[in-house]
């Protein structure tokens, strides 16, 4: 089977890169706008689209991607989930007459037939689907790609593909930061998470800091966001971002159905919090009970130990 | 102007799901089934358009004979006009963008905002509005959060990952996927549930479709291990657990 793979240089594409070369047979590599970006010492081939920056455009990336498609004829195009792949991968796989799959939490082949494991009803259940349809579209949840060793970084074949702008109905693309933000939550490892019991606002910065030690991005409750303590982009839950990190820190939040269906997907969960009935404690796999003025500077001491 | 918008009927998300004998399928039979939260946000937009230009909103939703109701949802909150698009197949987002497209091309092209939910909270595919887009070759938008009229464009807010926001400014037909925080969609009033039962609602059917995939099995996730309580003061717990995320579960 034969997988054409989007490798962005904004991602953790080492690991999707391992991921892919250990499920097909035959692989190759594309990116684009990414010039400078390392590869590890692969022997598939690898394109890269010399668009001048890698932005997001809906019409450019339709195009490169569907010339790379009619070139290389693949069985599965992978990509990782996110919102520009979902944004321009629907309408390729129509125009394909591909069959598309996102929200993948995990790919396997087996007697040459393609298994697909994704969520449903937002986590409370788990399907393995057959694939019938090929070609196909997979985009994979960057959260359930497998940790990996540290690759060599090496000097593979690369072979560069022109591009040229051209008039399409989008006049223009702006981005601007709707708010200071550093890790993301959708794809983090960790993941500090704050509800009602950190007070007020400027607490948030004590998460912060324990974010900071373990290199951990900063989530929130639904209560705290609706109180504009943080913006609603570090909500967990169901009408939040949907997280499955390794490490979930629960501090100072009760527990409520809405937030756990949002955090179901955690390897393991930590929650602190003064009350020892709360909810949360249920569906943890360690729970402190106690201050979380005191438990976090502890434990931000204790981390920086080292 | 003329708006049209697609929704789906989805099981309500507070459902506790059973399945049936086998673990392929869920039993529904239970289910309260709702508009699915995205499509609500379209549906609200382009009624509040309509509130604005006297233009007419048409919704249509592909499914089982029980997806009338959710229809009829619609147009108690304001929409014009309903198709419904029989069938009792379970149709992934290609297939029903096919349908609609196949059904309704003459009406869609005339209509110049088509609008639908970034995904379906069920089987979260969020394929449907970029491949309606396509088969109309049309622009699409998803992710909408804030739709503005300008005098021969549109611009449009895209809310994506990491608190970044896009604006876009796009000329031409469009098909947006609207989100989360665009506006709050309104509850259906009484007389507007008294003169729902009077618009009209027209019944097509689909034909049947090769399904892409199977279901092989169905699962809940696993349960946790129950919770360890850690004790001691807050130094003493936060050594004990630095520990064991270090060394019983390195996940530091
Ligand atoms: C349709 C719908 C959708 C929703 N979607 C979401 C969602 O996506 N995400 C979400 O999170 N919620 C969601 N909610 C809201 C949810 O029901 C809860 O209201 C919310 O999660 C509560 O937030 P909280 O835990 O921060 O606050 P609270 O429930 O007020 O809990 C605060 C906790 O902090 C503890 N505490 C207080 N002080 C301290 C201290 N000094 N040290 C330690 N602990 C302390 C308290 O014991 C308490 O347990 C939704 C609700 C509805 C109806």
């Amino acid at each position: 089977m034969k997988a054409l793979v989007f490798i962005e240089s904004s991602s953790d594409y080492f690991k999707l890169i391992r991921y892919a070369q250990s499920l097909f047979e035959e692989v190759c590599f594309f990116t684009i706008g990414s010039e400078d970006m390392l590869w590890p010492d692969i022997s598939s081939p690898i394109f890269r689209v010399l668009k001048k920056d890698s932005s997001y455009h809906p019409c450019y990336f339709s195009k490169i991607v569907s010339d790379l498609y009619d070139q290389e004829k693949p069985d599965v195009l992978l990509a990782l989930d996110h919102s520009s792949n979902r944004d321009f991968l629907p309408g390729l796989s129509m125009s394909k007459k591909a069959s598309f799959f996102s929200d993948v939490s995990e790919v396997r082949l087996q007697d040459h037939s393609l298994f697909i494991q994704k969520p449903l009803y937002t986590g409370k259940l788990s399907a393995q689907l057959k694939v019938l349809q090929k070609p196909c579209v997979i985009l994979l949840n960057p959260s359930a790609l497998p940790l990996t060793q540290k690759y060599e970084k090496g000097t593979p074949q690369i072979q560069d593909i022109p591009f040229e702008p051209f008039d399409t109905p989008i006049k223009k693309i702006t981005r601007v930061q709707s708010s200071q933000v550093k890790k993301q939550i959708n794809s983090a490892e960790k993941i500090v998470s704050g509800g009602r019991g950190m007070g007020e606002a400027k607490n948030f910065e004590l998460l912060e800091k324990l974010a900071e030690t373990i290199s951990a991005a900063v989530g929130a409750s639904r209560a705290v966001v609706d109180a504009g303590w943080v913006p609603h982009h570090m909500q967990v839950g169901q009408t939040g971002t949907l997280v499955s990190p390794k490490l979930y820190i629960a501090c100072g939040i009760s527990g409520a159905i809405q937030h756990l269906v949002g955090i179901q997907g955690a390897q393991v969960i930590v929650a602190i919090n003064k009350d020892a009935s709360a909810p949360i404690f249920k569906k943890s796999n360690y729970g402190l009970v106690g201050d979380v003025f005191e438990i976090i500077p502890a434990l931000i001491k204790e981390l920086s130990k080292a | 102007m003329n708006y049209f918008v697609c929704l789906k009927q989805v099981p309500d998300t507070t459902t506790r799901f059973q399945l049936k004998e086998g673990e392929k399928e869920v039993d529904l039979s239970a289910v309260k089934w709702v508009i699915n939260p995205y499509d609500e946000f379209a549906l609200e937009e382009a009624i509040q358009w309509s509130e604005k230009d006297s233009g007419k909103v048409e919704v249509c939703a592909v499914g089982p004979a029980q997806t009338k109701e959710a229809l009829r949802t619609a147009l108690a909150m304001g929409a014009h006009s309903g198709v419904h698009v029989h069938t009792e197949q379970s149709l992934d987002s290609l297939q029903t963008a096919q349908v609609i497209f196949d059904s309704l091309s003459e009406k869609l092209k005339k209509t110049d905002v088509i609008f639908c939910g970034r995904s379906a909270v069920d089987w979260n595919f969020g394929a449907f509005g970029g491949a309606l887009a396509q088969l109309l070759n049309r622009t699409y938008i998803s992710l909408a959060v804030k739709i503005e009229k300008k005098e021969n464009s549109l611009e449009i807010l895209r809310s994506v990952e990491g608190g970044l926001v896009e604006i876009l400014e796009v000329t031409g037909p469009v098909v947006i996927s609207v989100t989360k925080g665009i506006n709050t969609p309104r509850y259906p009033s009484l007389p507007g549930i008294m003169k729902a039962k009077n618009k009209p609602i027209e019944t097509l059917s689909a034909p049947s479709f090769e399904p892409h995939f199977t279901v092989e099995h169905l699962s809940f996730p696993k349960p946790r291990p129950s919770v360890q309580m850690i004790e001691g003061t807050a130094d003493e717990q936060a050594q004990k657990l630095v520990r064991l995320l270090k060394e019983k579960e390195q996940v530091l």
